[in-house]
């Protein structure tokens, strides 16, 4: 072997170009690492700079790719089979795509099955509050003709939604409501020489989500994305809602919307993006979202919303990485799709079965009852 | 292989932990290098367990600390001591004892509480310090944490900083129902565990079940690793398996059939759509040698 050090830089290198974050910092760990093994041992090696380097089980085969082809130019091909480990990885690696689909779609139908029920009654009570003729409610966007248009806008502009809020479990201090704070109370008692002159309350604090869009732009989607739209910034003017859309680039819109009127700023949006329905390239546009906008976007306070049909013609497997990184990182995923309000419907496309494992939600969103259930969603519960 | 990491794999099978090299070389580097060891894994895989048997290969205190959302620095870290404090000052109401020779009193260590985390960096000799389930801490508790993790000092706004007069072997582990910062990841050494094989199950077995004839402890471990090969809402861990064998061997089953597997199926399998998928299949077939069907809604 080299100086272990260029060795270990060199690793670090090919792993950062295989995407798995690692700096300089993880290089320096590997080169400690490296001074408390056996450095002609290749397993002891390959497990120790293992624990330095990675830090998800997703960097494991991209690693163990580097790590043999720099180790001695050949992969072996039962690395670890003194203990069965190789074999462990094998049949992860296998099924490791099955077993996580299962829990999605177990999630998916369970969740289906047990909410028809509670659906429908949170329906009832939203239509009471506003009651707009069950036709409308139940027409696909696709078939409303221009007069059943206003009529909607009028809907959404009416209907203020409020922005359904999680309590955390955080509390913070409040003057007169909530739950006796015994710390602060005593706490405060004791500039008063010991007396308990005010009692100290605590509230949970309020968690709001934010609500990221995504939508889909390409052919028969743009009008669905329109509505979608519509709808968001009806129902929160002063949310925290961000909004993009894609079909061949993806294109940041909360600037434009801001402010303005609703229809106002989807006409003029029309001149803004280019590729307002053309072909679709979702698997570049969402990895282009996490990648340019992850970090700021993407935590425990997000809900994102995709609307897509999942016609992919781009990369299924940048589709796959995205979002798998997204539904890692955001407390949610949401994926309409308007092909779904179709009994037939499976979601056979290929894009569209990559991204299934790695969504919480997947509705039809096609017309106003759905877009009112997903009001129910946007929360961080 | 390098002799410390086999006496580490040696001591934590002795104490019937079942160590592949992974685990030992990542526990051996973490206690080396003096670095945190993140721990990930399905659940029961025996996350927390290194923890406990690190603990006692090396003679340590273990020191744990229970995530929960919400977790806050005063249960985490420290509280004062606020009823001790009233009393004192009632008592030193009548003696005449100066504002600030009372202040000095009241906010001295003695009336300080400790909670893990610092106790973990005040004791005589290093504990092992186990930070379970991070990940469902939130996010606040995760920065907060990462500050210590990187000083080992603390700072208490009436008593000043306090350095910590030993560095604890810590270990933290996560069920990934949230993505830990990358910031976290980069402090620690990283260790993933999978289900393990046939061959380190029946091992695991033999070392904490000792009692079970070999013949029923062979076909446990090939079931559950059938049962892992079909598509289950929960998957069962080591722990289960470890639970099934118990029962088995309090029942004195000398070997397994579909009347013993059904009566028992509920300490291996914990979701009523699981068992009721795998009862309508046919546990015969899987008993016989095929992979568990799909318990696949569609």
């Amino acid at each position: 072997m080299e100086r272990p050090v260029e060795w270990t830089a060199r690793l670090g290198r090919a792993l950062r170009e295989e995407g798995v974050p690692c700096s300089v910092l993880e290089s320096l760990t590997a080169c400690e690492a490296l001074e408390q093994l056996d450095a002609s041992d290749g397993l002891d090696v390959y497990f120790g700079l293992e624990a330095a380097f990675t830090s998800s089980p997703d960097h494991k085969a991209a690693y163990e790719r580097c790590f043999w082809a720099l180790w001695g130019g050949s992969q072996p091909g039962e690395p670890a089979s003194a203990d069965g480990r190789a074999s462990e990885r094998g049949e992860r690696g296998a099924a490791g795509g099955g077993a996580a689909g299962t829990t999605v779609l177990e999630r998916l139908h369970r969740a289906g099955a047990a909410e028809d029920g509670r659906a429908r009654h949170s329906t009832d009570v939203e239509e009471a509050s506003y009651s707009p003729d069950e036709r409308l409610s139940h027409r696909s966007f696709e078939r409303m003709d221009e007069r059943d248009l206003r009529r909607v806008d009028r809907i959404f502009d009416r209907i203020l939604l409020r922005l359904a809020t999680r309590k955390s479990r955080r509390y913070r201090p409040h003057r007169r409501k909530g739950r006796l704070d015994l710390r602060r109370s005593f706490r405060d008692a004791v500039v008063h020489d010991g007396e308990l002159l005010r009692l100290a309350r605590r509230r949970r604090r309020l968690e709001r989500p934010r609500v990221v869009l995504l939508c889909d732009v390409s052919g028969s989607m743009e009008r669905y994305s329109r509505f979608l739209l519509r709808f968001l910034l009806a129902a929160g003017r002063d949310r925290d809602v961000e909004s993009f859309v894609f079909s061949t680039r993806l294109t940041r819109l909360t600037p434009w919307l801001s402010a303005s009127h609703v229809d106002h700023a989807l006409d003029s949006l029309g001149t803004r993006v280019h590729d307002w329905s053309g072909g679709t390239r979702i698997g570049e546009c969402l990895d282009e979202f996490v990648r340019e906008h992850g970090r700021s976007l993407l935590g425990q306070r997000t809900v994102m919303v995709i609307l897509s049909d999942g016609l992919d013609r781009g990369d299924v497997k940048l589709l796959e990485r995205a979002m798998r990184a997204m539904h890692r990182k955001a407390r949610k995923v949401i994926w309409l799709n308007p092909l779904l309000s179709s009994s037939q419907y499976e979601p056979a496309a290929r894009g569209m079965r990559a991204a299934l494992p790695h969504i919480d939600i997947f509705a039809p969103g096609h017309n106003l009852e759905s877009l009112l259930e997903l009001e129910r969603h946007l929360t961080l519960a | 292989m390098r002799d410390e990491i086999r006496s580490i794999a040696d001591e934590m099978e002795r104490r019937g932990y079942v160590a592949d090299r992974a685990i030992a070389t990542a526990v051996h580097l973490a206690r080396a290098l003096g670095k945190p060891l993140l721990v990930e894994g399905e659940a029961g895989v025996g996350k927390t367990e290194i923890a406990k048997v690190l603990a006692e290969i090396l003679g340590a205190e273990l020191i744990r600390l229970q995530c929960y959302e919400g977790l806050d620095v005063h249960t985490a870290l420290y509280e004062w001591n606020y009823q001790r404090q009233l009393l004192r000052i009632r008592v030193e109401e009548s003696g005449g004892t100066s504002p600030e020779e009372l202040e000095a009193t009241i906010f001295a260590r003695d009336y300080l509480l400790e909670r893990p985390l610092l106790r973990a960096i005040t004791r005589p000799s290093p504990p092992v310090l186990l930070i379970d389930e991070i990940d469902r801490a939130d996010e606040e508790f995760e920065a907060f944490l990462l500050e210590l993790l990187s000083d080992f000092q603390i700072s208490i706004p009436e008593l000043g900083t306090i350095e910590a007069t030993t560095r604890p072997h810590v270990v933290l582990t996560s069920n990934s129902t949230r993505e830990l910062s990358d910031a976290l990841r980069r402090r620690c050494l990283y260790l993933w565990i999978d289900h393990p094989s046939f061959e380190k199950e029946l091992r695991i077995l033999r070392a904490r079940r000792g009692r079970l004839p070999t013949g029923v402890a062979e076909e446990i471990v090939r079931f559950v690793q059938r049962l892992r090969e079909g598509r289950l809402y929960k998957t069962p861990g080591v722990a289960e398996t470890l639970d099934w064998a118990e029962a088995l061997d309090s029942l004195g089953v000398q070997s397994l059939d579909e009347d013993v597997v059904r009566a028992t199926l509920g300490c291996l399998l914990k979701d009523r759509h699981d068992i009721a998928a795998l009862v309508a299949n046919g546990l015969g077939d899987i008993l016989e040698g095929a992979p568990a069907a799909s318990s696949d809604p569609s």
